[in-house]
C-alpha cells in the first residue's frame, strides 16, 4: 500500500519536472554575435590562466596590449583585458570559468591562455571565440579556434617528435649528433610515455641512439623521496655506462631537480635538459641543468632586437622577467599580428579566414609558427639556456630543429 | 648485487620520512584515540611556519627550525586540544574520523589564509608565497647548497647521499625513539596510555586527563612538525603532498596494528626499501601488462595497505563499528505531524523551482543563465553524489572514503559508453551507433554499484576505522592507476557527454543542455531518489540495515544476513555516487579524473556531515552549498560598502575551505548536522512543555487523591520543571528510620541532600550518607537502587544536580575525579579497576610511583608479582580485582569506596578481596562497601545502609540489623 503512493509520488514528480523543464527550456539560447566585444575603438578580450602559478602570464599579455595601445591600438582600436578566467589547474573549472566570461563578457577572444588543462577549447570552438596562448594543453591541438604560438606541443596522441632537445643536447657538447647516445626519461604516466616515443624519433632522426626510455618516475601528486633507482639505471644504461645526454620530460619541478642531482652525485658530466627549470628562483637548485625555453631567452636581449622589446615591454609594465610573462607577451603579440592580418574590417568570419593563414615569426624570439600546419605540429625552437647558479648561461641561441613524423 | 645493496641502503635513508610520518601517526593514534588523518597537514602548516620564519624574514636555519618544532608546533597542539581534540576524543569513531578530515581542510587554508590574504594583500608584509613557479622551495635544515656524500668508499658503488635525506634519516630516528621512550617509560607517558586505555578509570586513580591530552598532542604536533621540516626541502611546499604522504606511509601504520611505534618506524624504512626495488627491478620482476600499466609503482604502498588492513585489522570488526555505537541523538522532529515535517521543503522546492523557472517578476528572484543556474545545475549535481553518503554513512554506519572513486567510475564508463560506436540502432536506446545519453547514465551508475559491491566484500569485515582507511586506500590506488589511463579518462580533458535535445510533439524542446532544464531534471531525479531512500529506510532491507549498524551479531541471532544488507547498501550507494558523477560531468560540461579525486572525497564528506548526514536535505543543502560559496564570497568581497580588508579576507579562495573544515570538525559529532543546531532547541523546548504538563498532571492527582500539598516547595531549586519537583511527589522523608550517627563535619566522608541521574532520569533522590572515620560502612540494596550512582557520585564520575560530597570536612563538590583522586577517594569500580592494555606493573604504577611500592604490592599479592609484564586485561578475575586494591593496601587512601568487589569472583578469590578489605580498615580507611550480596560484608562491616529506589531507607550499626528488612529489601517487599 505504501509503496504503491511512493512510486505515484514519483510519477507524478517526474511528470511536473519534465513539463516545468521543457517549459523552462524555450528560448533560453542566446545567438552568437559575429562581432562580439568589437567595436570602432576596442576590443574586448579575457584571460584564460591558471593561478596562481600562470598568473603572471596576465603581467605579460597586458604589457604587450600596453605598448600597442600607446600607440593608438590596431587600426584605432584598442585592446581591453576585461577578465581574466581563473581555472585553478582543473580541467572542469576550466569549463566552467570559461562559460563565464564568454557568457557575462562582451569578449572577442581569449588572450592569453596559458594553462595545462584547457578543457574549454571544443567550447570555444562551438561559441566561435578565438584562444590565443602557449600550446601547452592538448586543447590547442586540432581546433581551427586554437592559437598557440608555440604550436600544438601536448596532442593527446603524439604524432610528432621535436628534434629540438636532442639537437641541442649535441650542440652544447659541440658534437656531431650522429652516434651520440641519450637517455630520455619521463613520468609514470599514459601521457608522458607516449611523449618518450616521439622524441626517441626525433632523436633517432638525428643519427642518436636512445639507450634509455621510460617512464618509470611516479608523477605527482605521488611524490619521490629517492632517485637513486632512476639515477642508476641511467648511468648504467649505455653498455654499463653513462648516456652522452640525458632528457628529462616531468611535469613535476621537484622531480626534474632530485633527479638531476641525483645523476650529478652520480658524476654525470654531459647535459641534463629539462622544459621547467627556466626560473631565477629555481637558478640554485638546478644549477648545471639544461633548459629548453620555447623563446628567445632573456639573456639573448643584448643582440637579439625581439627580445630586447619584449624585455624593455614587460619592465616598463612592471611585470616579472619570467617563462609565464613571456608566453603572456608573446600570446598577445601573435594575436595582434592576426589582427593587423585581418585589416579594418574586424568580423569574427574575417578574423578567422586571415588568422587561420597566419604566419607568425619574430626573429630569433619567437616563431616561426604558421597555421594550420602548427594546429597539428609542435613547435621546433628555442633556447637552451644552462643555470650557473645565480642564473642562466645561453647555452644553446635560439634555433629551430625539425618535426619529425613518427612511424604509427 | 651491488645494485641490490645499494637500492637497499638508500631506499632504507628515505624510507626515513615514511618512517617518521608512521610513528607519528600511531602515536596519536595510542595517545588520542583518534586517528589523525591531520597529521601531514600539521606537519605541513610547521613546515609552513618554518619556510616564512627563513625565507621570508631571514631568520637563520636553525633558530628558525627551533621556533616552528619547539615553540609553534606545541602552541599549535594546545591550541587544537582545547578548542576541539579534547572534545573529539570522546566521540565516536565516526565522528573522530570526519573531525580529523575538517582539521585536514581547515589547518592548512587557515595558515595560507592568514600569510596571503591576511599578511600580504591587507597588510602588505610582502611574505613570500608557496605557489608560483619555483617558489616554495624551501631549503633543509642540513648545509645549503646540499652536500653530497659518496659512498663509494664503504663498498656503496656509485651510492650517494645528499645532507637533506640524511638529515631526515637521523632526525626521524632521533625522534622515534626519543618519544618511544617517553612512551614507554616516563610517568606521562603512562599516564597518556592510562587515559587512552580507560579514560573514565585514569581519573579515578588520579590521572588529570586533559593534562595529558594536552601533553599527548603537543607530542604528536612536535612530531609532525619535525616531519614537516625534513621533508619540505625534498618535496614541494603544498599540503596535498604532505597528506599523500601520510597516506603512503599508511601500509607502516597498518604493519604496526596502530598500536607499536617501533613497528611502524620500521615498516617505514621497509616501505622506503620496497619502493626502491620496485623503482629498480620493476621493469624486470613485474608482468608485462602490470609493467604497463602507468601509475602502477606509486600505487603499491596502497594496495600494501589494503591487504595489511585486511589480515591486521579484520579481527576487530566486532569493536564498536557504526555511526551508532553510542546512543542516537535525538530526533528533533520527534512527535512532530507529517504535514510539519514535509512544510518546509515543500516551501523551499517551490520556492527553488520559482526562482529556476523565473516565475516572479522581479529580478532578483529570478536565476540568470550563467551565474545563478551555473550553481545550481552542479549543485543539485553534488546533492545527488551526497545523497550516496547519507546511504552508506548515515544509513549503514560505515565510512566510506571511496565515494569520489564510485563517483569517477560513473563518470567514465558513462563517458565511454556515450562516446563509442556500438553500430546498434535501437529505439529509445541507441541511434547512429551510439547509446543515448540516459541509457549511458544508467550503465555509469550500473558499473559504479557492481563497484561498490565488489569494494564492499573484502571491507565490510573491517571496523570502522580500518574500513575507512582501507577504502580511502583502494580510492588513491584506483586513482594513480585506473583512471590515469588515457582510455579511461580519455585524457587530461575527459570525456564530455552529448546531450540530447528532443522536439516534444512540435510543441516545447526538450534540451538537455540548457542549465534550466538541467535544474529540473535533477531536482526531479533527487526528489525520486530521496523517496527511494525513505522508501528502503522504512522497508525490510532498510530495518535490517539499521540492524546490522547497532550489532552485527545480534541482528545475525535474529535471522539477518548482515552481508547481504551491508554489500548492498555498499551498492546502492556506489550506484547513486556513478549516477551522480554521470549527471556532474553532464553539468561541468566535461568529466576528468579530477572530478573527483580520493582528497576531494574527504571534502565531501566533510561538507555533507556539514549539514547533517542522515538525511537527503543535508545532501541537498550540501550539495548548493559547495557550488555557491566561492561565488557567494566573490560577491561578498565585491561589496564596496564594507571596508577593503574586508573583501580581501572573504573573497580568498581558502576561506571557503577554512569555513567547510570547522563545519565539519564541530559538527561531526552531530549526525543531523547544521539541522540539529536549530532543532535541538526546539525539541528542548517541546520536551520541557511535555515535561511540566506531565508534572502538573500527576500533581493534580495527588492532589485529588490526599487532598494536601505533597511538598512544601522549600527543596532546592524547586522551580517547575525541576525533576525534584517529582520526587517531592514521593515524599523523601516517609520511609524508614536513617540514623545519621555522625555529623557531616567529623566525617570521613559526608554525602548530603545528593540528587541525582542520568538525563531526564533522576536515579538518586535526597541522600545523605555520612560514614565515620575507620569505619566500614556496608551499602546494600537490589540491582537498581542506586548505589554505583551513589558511588559515582562519591567520586566524582557524575556531577550530582544539588547536594553536597565533603571529603574530611574539605567540600570536593565541585572537583573533578582526578582531584578528589587526590584528595583521598579511591574507588575500585564495578567489574574492575584495572587497565587492561596496561602491564600488571604498569597497572601499579599509575598510583604507586616508586619501586618499593610497588615491592610491597608483590609481596601483599605474591601472585601478581609472578605478573609484572603481563597485560592486565588477561589475568583472572580475582587477579584483577587484587591489582584494583593493592595501590590502596600500599597506600591507604582516607576513603575508600569498592563497587561490588566480589561480583563474579570464586567464593576462594571472595575470601581474599573481603580479607583485604579488612586489612585496609586495619590500615586505618574508611570504607564504603557496596554489595549485592549482603551475607559476607556484614562480617566486615561496623555500619549497615540500605537504600531503595534512590533513597536511603534505613541505616544502622550492623548488629541492630533487622533481618526481615533485609529480606523484604531483596525480595522487594520494602514498605
Amino acid at each position: 500500500m505504501k509503496r504503491k503512493r511512493v512510486w505515484i509520488w514519483v510519477a507524478v514528480m517526474a511528470i511536473v519536472g519534465l513539463v516545468a523543464a521543457t517549459a523552462g527550456s524555450a528560448g533560453a539560447r542566446v545567438p552568437t554575435q559575429t562581432t562580439k566585444g568589437v567595436t570602432s575603438s576596442t576590443i574586448n578580450v579575457a584571460g584564460l590562466v591558471s593561478k596562481p602559478t600562470f598568473a603572471s602570464a596576465m603581467q605579460g599579455a597586458q604589457a604587450r596590449f600596453d605598448r600597442e595601445n600607446a600607440k593608438g591600438g590596431v587600426f584605432g582600436r584598442k585592446i581591453k583585458i576585461v577578465d581574466t578566467a581563473d581555472d585553478k589547474f582543473d580541467p572542469t573549472t576550466n569549463v566552467q570559468e570559461t562559460r563565464r566570461v564568454v557568457s557575462s563578457d562582451n569578449i572577442f577572444a581569449i588572450v592569453p591562455t596559458v594553462t595545462v588543462v584547457l578543457g574549454a577549447s571544443d567550447y570555444l570552438a562551438q561559441q566561435k571565440v578565438p584562444f590565443f596562448g602557449w600550446g601547452i594543453s592538448s586543447g590547442f591541438c586540432g581546433n581551427a579556434y586554437g592559437y598557440g604560438f608555440t604550436g600544438c606541443v601536448a596532442p593527446k596522441t603524439p604524432v610528432y617528435g621535436n628534434t629540438f632537445m636532442p639537437a641541442a643536447g649535441a650542440k652544447a657538447l659541440g658534437k656531431d649528433p650522429k652516434g651520440l647516445t641519450v637517455a630520455i626519461i619521463a613520468e609514470d604516466t599514459d601521457a608522458a610515455r607516449s611523449g618518450l616515443g616521439t622524441l626517441g624519433t626525433a632523436a633517432t632522426s638525428l643519427g642518436m641512439k636512445v639507450v634509455y626510455s621510460k617512464g618509470v618516475v611516479p608523477a605527482p601528486p605521488a611524490t619521490v623521496g629517492d632517485f637513486t633507482p632512476f639515477s642508476q639505471a641511467i648511468m648504467s644504461s649505455n653498455n654499463g655506462g653513462p648516456p652522452d645526454i640525458v632528457i628529462m620530460l616531468f611535469a613535476s619541478i621537484p622531480s626534474t631537480l632530485g633527479l638531476q642531482g641525483a645523476l650529478q652525485a652520480a658524476g654525470f658530466k654531459g647535459p641534463i635538459e629539462n622544459t621547467q627549470t627556466y626560473d631565477p628562483q629555481l637558478a640554485a637548485p638546478s644549477k648545471g641543468g639544461s633548459v629548453y625555453v620555447q623563446f628567445g631567452a632573456f639573456e639573448t636581449a643584448d643582440t637579439v632586437p625581439g627580445v630586447k622589446q619584449m624585455v624593455t615591454d614587460l619592465k616598463k609594465a612592471n611585470a616579472p622577467l619570467g617563462v609565464l610573462s613571456a608566453v603572456g607577451y608573446l600570446s598577445a603579440d601573435m594575436f595582434i599580428a592576426a589582427l593587423k592580418k585581418t585589416g579594418k574590417n574586424l568580423t569574427i568570419d574575417a578574423f578567422q579566414k586571415a588568422a587561420s593563414k597566419l604566419q607568425y615569426n619574430v626573429s630569433k624570439t619567437a616563431g616561426p609558427t604558421s597555421f594550420p600546419k602548427d594546429r597539428i605540429q609542435p613547435g621546433v625552437c628555442g633556447t637552451l639556456v644552462t643555470s650557473n647558479g645565480t642564473g642562466y648561461d645561453v647555452t644553446v641561441p635560439y634555433f629551430c630543429g625539425e618535426a619529425v613524423k613518427a612511424k604509427s | 648485487m651491488d645494485k641490490f645493496l645499494n637500492l637497499l641502503f638508500s631506499g632504507a635513508v628515505s624510507g626515513g620520512i615514511y618512517a617518521v610520518m608512521a610513528a607519528g601517526v600511531v602515536l596519536t593514534y595510542q595517545t588520542s584515540g583518534i586517528f589523525n588523518f591531520a597529521h601531514g597537514a600539521v606537519a605541513f602548516v610547521t613546515a609552513y611556519v618554518f619556510f616564512q620564519l627563513n625565507t621570508g624574514l631571514g631568520v637563520p636555519v636553525v633558530p628558525a627550525a627551533l621556533i616552528s618544532v619547539l615553540i609553534f608546533a606545541p602552541l599549535l597542539g594546545l591550541a587544537l586540544d582545547r578548542i576541539l581534540l579534547r572534545r573529539l576524543a570522546a566521540a565516536p569513531v565516526y565522528a573522530r574520523i570526519v573531525g580529523s578530515i575538517g582539521l585536514l581542510i581547515a589547518l592548512p587554508a587557515l595558515a595560507l589564509w592568514l600569510v596571503e590574504a591576511l599578511g600580504n594583500t591587507v597588510l602588505d608584509f610582502g611574505l613570500p608565497v608557496t605557489t608560483g613557479s619555483g617558489s616554495g622551495t624551501v631549503r633543509g635544515i642540513g648545509p645549503s647548497p646540499r652536500e653530497t656524500w659518496h659512498l663509494d668508499a664503504i663498498g656503496l658503488k656509485g651510492v650517494s647521499l645528499n645532507s637533506d635525506q640524511v638529515a631526515v634519516f637521523v632526525a626521524a630516528a632521533l625522534a622515534a625513539i626519543a618519544l618511544w621512550l617517553v612512551l614507554r617509560h616516563t610517568r606521562l607517558g603512562l599516564e597518556m596510555r592510562a587515559v587512552v586505555n580507560r579514560s573514565d578509570l585514569a581519573g579515578l586513580r588520579g590521572v588529570n586527563a586533559s593534562r595529558t591530552s594536552s601533553a599527548a598532542w603537543v607530542l604528536t604536533m612536535m612530531l609532525a612538525g619535525i616531519g614537516g621540516i625534513l621533508i619540505a626541502p625534498l618535496f614541494q611546499l603544498a599540503d596535498q603532498e604532505f597528506t599523500l604522504i601520510v597516506l603512503g606511509a599508511l601500509a607502516a601504520v597498518a604493519l604496526a596494528g596502530l598500536r607499536s611505534i617501533p613497528i611502524a618506524f620500521a615498516g617505514g624504512l621497509l616501505l622506503g626499501v620496497l619502493q626502491n626495488i620496485v623503482y629498480g627491478y620493476g621493469d624486470t620482476i613485474l608482468p608485462g601488462f602490470l609493467n604497463d600499466l602507468a601509475g602502477l609503482r606509486a600505487a603499491i604502498p596502497f594496495f600494501l595497505t589494503v591487504v595489511l588492513l585486511f589480515v591486521i585489522g579484520r579481527n576487530r570488526g566486532s569493536e564498536g563499528r557504526s555511526v551508532a555505537d553510542e546512543k542516537p541523538m535525538a530526533d528533533h522532529r520527534d512527535g512532530l505531524p507529517r504535514w510539519r515535517r514535509v512544510l518546509p521543503w515543500a516551501v523551499f522546492v517551490f520556492l527553488f523551482v520559482a526562482f529556476t523557472l523565473q516565475w516572479f517578476p522581479w529580478g532578483w528572484a529570478q536565476a540568470s543563465d550563467f551565474e545563478s543556474l551555473g550553481i545550481l545545475a552542479p549543485g543539485m549535481a553534488l546533492a545527488i553524489v551526497f545523497l550516496s553518503f547519507v546511504v552508506v554513512t548515515g544509513l549503514g554506519g560505515m565510512v566510506s572514503l571511496a565515494q569520489g572513486t564510485f563517483v569517477t567510475a560513473g563518470g567514465f564508463v558513462a563517458g565511454w559508453a556515450v562516446n563509442h560506436d556500438f553500430g546498434i540502432d535501437v529505439p529509445f536506446v541507441a541511434s547512429h551507433g551510439k547509446i543515448n545519453f540516459a541509457v549511458a547514465a544508467i550503465m555509469g551508475a550500473v558499473a559504479a554499484g557492481a563497484l561498490g559491491a565488489l569494494i564492499a566484500i573484502p571491507v565490510r569485515r573491517l571496523g570502522v576505522l580500518a574500513l575507512a582507511l582501507a577504502s580511502l586506500a583502494i580510492a588513491l590506488a584506483l586513482d594513480l592507476t585506473l583512471f590515469q589511463v588515457q582510455d579511461v579518462s580519455n585524457g587530461q580533458l575527459g570525456w564530455t557527454y552529448p546531450l540530447p535535445r528532443l522536439n516534444l510533439l512540435g510543441i516545447t524542446t526538450f534540451d538537455l543542455s540548457q542549465p534550466r532544464t538541467e535544474v529540473m531534471v535533477l531536482l526531479v531525479i533527487f526528489g525520486v531518489m530521496t523517496l527511494g531512500i525513505h522508501n528502503l529506510q522504512q522497508s525490510s532491507s532498510g530495518r535490517a540495515a539499521l540492524a546490522v549498524r547497532s550489532s552485527s551479531v545480534a541482528a545475525r541471532t535474529s535471522g539477518i544476513a548482515p552481508a547481504r544488507s551491508e554489500i548492498a547498501l555498499f551498492a546502492v550507494a556506489g550506484a547513486i555516487a556513478g549516477f551522480g558523477g554521470v549527471m556532474l560531468g553532464m553539468t561541468n560540461g566535461s568529466f576528468t579524473n579530477s572530478t573527483a579525486t580520493p582528497i576531494t572525497g574527504l571534502l565531501w564528506l566533510a561538507v555533507v556531515v556539514t549539514f547533517g548526514i542522515r538525511r537527503p536535505g543535508g545532501a541537498l543543502l550540501g550539495g548548493l552549498a559547495v557550488m555557491a560559496t566561492t561565488p557567494v564570497f566573490n560577491w561578498i568581497s565585491g561589496w564596496s560598502f564594507m571596508p577593503s580588508w574586508f573583501n580581501d579576507l572573504t573573497g580568498s579562495t581558502y576561506f571557503a575551505a577554512i569555513l567547510f573544515g570547522l563545519g565539519a570538525i564541530n559538527l561531526a559529532k552531530n549526525p543531523d548536522g547544521l539541522f540539529a543546531l536549530v532543532g535541538s532547541q526546539r525539541l528542548e523546548r517541546r520536551r520541557k512543555k511535555e515535561r511540566l504538563a506531565h508534572v502538573a498532571r500527576a500533581e493534580l492527582d495527588v492532589h485529588e487523591v490526599e487532598h494536601a500539598p505533597a511538598w512544601n516547595g522549600s527543596g532546592p531549586g524547586a522551580d517547575d520543571d525541576d525533576p525534584m519537583h517529582l520526587r517531592a511527589l514521593v515524599g523523601a522523608d516517609s520511609f524508614g528510620h536513617v540514623d545519621q550517627v555522625v555529623p557531616s563535619e567529623d566525617a570521613a566522608l559526608a554525602l548530603d541532600d545528593i540528587v541525582a541521574g542520568y538525563g531526564d532520569v533522576e536515579v538518586l533522590h535526597r541522600v545523605s550518607l555520612h560514614l565515620a572515620r575507620g569505619t566500614v560502612v556496608a551499602l546494600l540494596g537490589a540491582n537498581g537502587a542506586g548505589k554505583s550512582t551513589l558511588c559515582a557520585v562519591t567520586a566524582g564520575l557524575l556531577a550530582p544536580t544539588s547536594g553536597t560530597v565533603t571529603i574530611d570536612g574539605r567540600d570536593v563538590t565541585s572537583l573533578a575525579p582526578y582531584q578528589r583522586s587526590r584528595a583521598g577517594v579511591m574507588l575500585a569500580p564495578e567489574a574492575r579497576g584495572i587497565f587492561p592494555g596496561l602491564s600488571v606493573e604498569e597497572n601499579l604504577e599509575v598510583l604507586l610511583r616508586s619501586k618499593e611500592d610497588r615491592a610491597k604490592a608483590y609481596e601483599i599479592f605474591p601472585i601478581l608479582g609472578e605478573r609484572v609484564k603481563q597485560q592486565a586485561g588477561l589475568l583472572s578475575g580475582g587477579e584483577q580485582q587484587m591489582l584494583s586494591l593493592a595501590p590502596a593496601l600500599v597506600d591507604p587512601p582516607a576513603v575508600f569506596v569498592a563497587d561490588e568487589p566480589t561480583l563474579g569472583l570464586a567464593p576462594m578469590a571472595s575470601a581474599e578481596i573481603m580479607d583485604a578489605i579488612r586489612r585496609l580498615r586495619d590500615l586505618g580507611s574508611t570504607i564504603l562497601l557496596v554489595e549485592e550480596k549482603a551475607h559476607e560484608v556484614l562480617e566486615v562491616a561496623d555500619t549497615v545502609a540500605f537504600m531503595e529506589l534512590g533513597r536511603l531507607v534505613w541505616m544502622g550499626p550492623s548488629d541492630q540489623l533487622d533481618e526481615e528488612r533485609l529480606a523484604g529489601t531483596y525480595l522487594g517487599m520494602a514498605t
